[in-house]
């Protein structure tokens, strides 16, 4: 196991380690932004240690003056933070609000009227076992998450809202990660002149087949395809991907994905023949 | 115990061959995070975690004066090998829970439940220690935010006179009948420093101690040195 506490590749790591220690001193001049699996503590007056809460692969970014600290792990559970998008399944309405469960350990609140164009008369009427793609918008440890379908001070569409049909796959919340960062588990540096996007099994499934898809960070993904056998191909892919992106790396994975992919499109060719 | 060397024929100050295996009950299945199943010797359990999931309201403790505790409501059940749970398994519940608010994080989202389920395959001596190694994996698998690594070791005393006392790690099933002390002990390591991050300068932290039996002082001081020597060859050979 490597211990150098500066050195800036992905290492292994346990629970307790201190990871960097950032001077207190005014003004401030360095920005260190914690993610998950990462905590602060006051050493003494001077220092605030950084330690590691969680057993997996440290990552770092950033030069010495803006650095971000996180761990990455296999684990399903999701913390919600402020302002992530996610798949959320409606479990019960009360009153004004759904219950929606994100996977973190409480289940989070969504208005009813927390919809685009939505009214008191007009709104969506969502019940038992709907899915939504929704945006946190209220995340702090002492109190239920509150998450909404509204675009607020965004021009762009991100397609907030109750999601019909398809198909809802769930897998470890750093995979789902890696899939909206478009590098599919595939350290970037390993990869020379090959692009980070191409090797995401999303893309390589786009190239033959036309879907829709909805990525959450907290592990939930939301995908429908043109017929049910074609859901079921990409949820297929997506889980079959996961297992062969934490094996190997770079250039290897992309040819097993698209190997993979290209199977699975073969069975499915096959099977809507005979029909 | 008696003198010369071990029934299965290992130096004094040496641990049983130990295996582990991580997600045994299939992730995702269920409510279960973390799953383990630990071998050491012959003595073999497998534990599960789950959660931290949202407590029942009636289970939530109303915040006290004291506002740096961590209010995460911990459950454990023991199953024995085979019947039914009774006082022993009782007491290993209470040190399990013990054991788990010791090591958790104050990051670990409040008014929420842990629990610990334990089932005991095979039973041979150092079960405690076992158990307690199995529950700090399962944590590490689920993702909960700990405190530092946990590692426990079992010492038994086979006899402090004549001096010097002979001391035996991770005792089998006979050798803790014979024994004049048993221990268990469970240290937490943590780091000080960045500079320091090397697993030979984390600090130690003991979070549980349980003996049985009876000894004299300088006897147990030497197992709770030994112990901690032997807990910080176990974590090197975990972490690499």
């Amino acid at each position: 196991m490597s211990t150098a506490a500066d050195g800036g590749g992905p290492r292994r790591c346990v629970p307790g380690e201190v990871v960097a220690q950032v001077p207190r001193e005014e003004p401030v001049t360095t920005t260190v932004r914690l993610g998950s699996g990462t905590t602060q503590e006051k050493a003494d007056g001077k220092t605030i240690l950084i330690r590691t809460t969680k057993a997996g692969v440290l990552r770092q970014t950033g030069k010495a003056a803006s650095k971000r600290y996180w761990v990455e792990t296999r684990h399903q559970r999701y913390v919600p933070t402020m302002e992530d998008l996610v798949v959320g399944i409606v479990l019960d309405c009360h009153g004004e609000n759904y219950s929606v469960d994100i996977g973190g350990p409480q289940h989070a609140l969504l208005p009813i009227l927390d919809f685009t164009g939505a009214t008191r008369r007009n709104r969506p009427m969502l019940g038992y076992g709907d899915v939504v793609y929704a945006s946190v918008s209220l995340a702090d440890r002492d109190i239920d998450p509150m998450v909404t379908c509204v675009e607020k001070n965004s021009n762009r569409s991100k397609g907030l809202g109750p999601l019909k049909g398809g198909y809802v796959v769930k897998v470890a919340t750093g995979f789902s990660r890696d899939l909206l960062s478009g590098s599919n588990g595939v350290d970037e540096e390993e990869e020379e002149g090959l692009g980070t996007s191409p090797s995401n099994v999303l893309a390589l499934l786009g190239e033959s087949l036309q879907y829709e898809c909805c990525l959450g960070v907290n592990g939930c993904l939301w995908v429908k395809g043109e017929t049910h056998a074609e859901t079921l191909l990409i949820k297929n892919a997506i889980l079959n991907s996961q297992n062969i992106s934490l094996s190997d790396s770079g250039r290897e994975a992309r040819k097993r994905v698209k190997w993979m992919i290209e199977e699975l499109l073969k069975k499915h060719n096959a099977s809507t023949v005979e029909d | 115990m008696v003198d010369g060397g071990r029934g299965d024929g290992r130096e004094d100050l040496e641990l049983r061959s130990s295996r582990y295996e991580l997600g045994v009950t299939g992730v995702g299945n269920g409510k279960v995070e973390g799953s383990v199943r630990l071998t050491s010797g012959r003595t073999e359990v497998a534990v599960e975690v789950k959660g931290p999931e949202a407590s029942l309201a009636s289970v939530v403790v109303k915040p006290t004066a004291n506002r740096d505790r961590v209010s995460v409501n911990v459950k454990s059940v023991v199953s024995p090998v085979s019947g039914q749970s009774g006082e022993r398994e009782q007491a290993l519940e209470e040190s399990i829970i013990k054991f788990v608010a010791g090591v958790l994080d104050p990051s670990c989202p409040p008014r929420t439940t842990i629990t610990v389920v334990a089932q005991i395959l095979s039973e041979d001596g150092s079960l405690l220690a076992c158990l307690l190694n199995a529950t700090a994996l399962a944590l590490m698998e689920a993702g909960i935010p700990l405190y530092g690594t946990p590692v426990s070791v079992a010492v038994a005393v086979a006899h402090s006179e004549p001096s010097p006392p002979r001391l035996c790690l991770d005792p089998d099933l006979a050798e803790e009948r014979t024994s004049q002390l048993v221990g268990t002990y469970s240290y937490l390591f943590s780091s000080v420093d960045s500079s320091e991050s090397a697993i030979e300068e984390m600090k130690a932290n003991i979070v549980h101690v349980s003996t049985l039996g009876n000894s004299n002082a300088q006897t147990a001081l030497h197992a709770l040195t030994v112990a901690e020597k032997a807990a910080r060859l176990v974590l090197r050979t975990r972490a690499c």
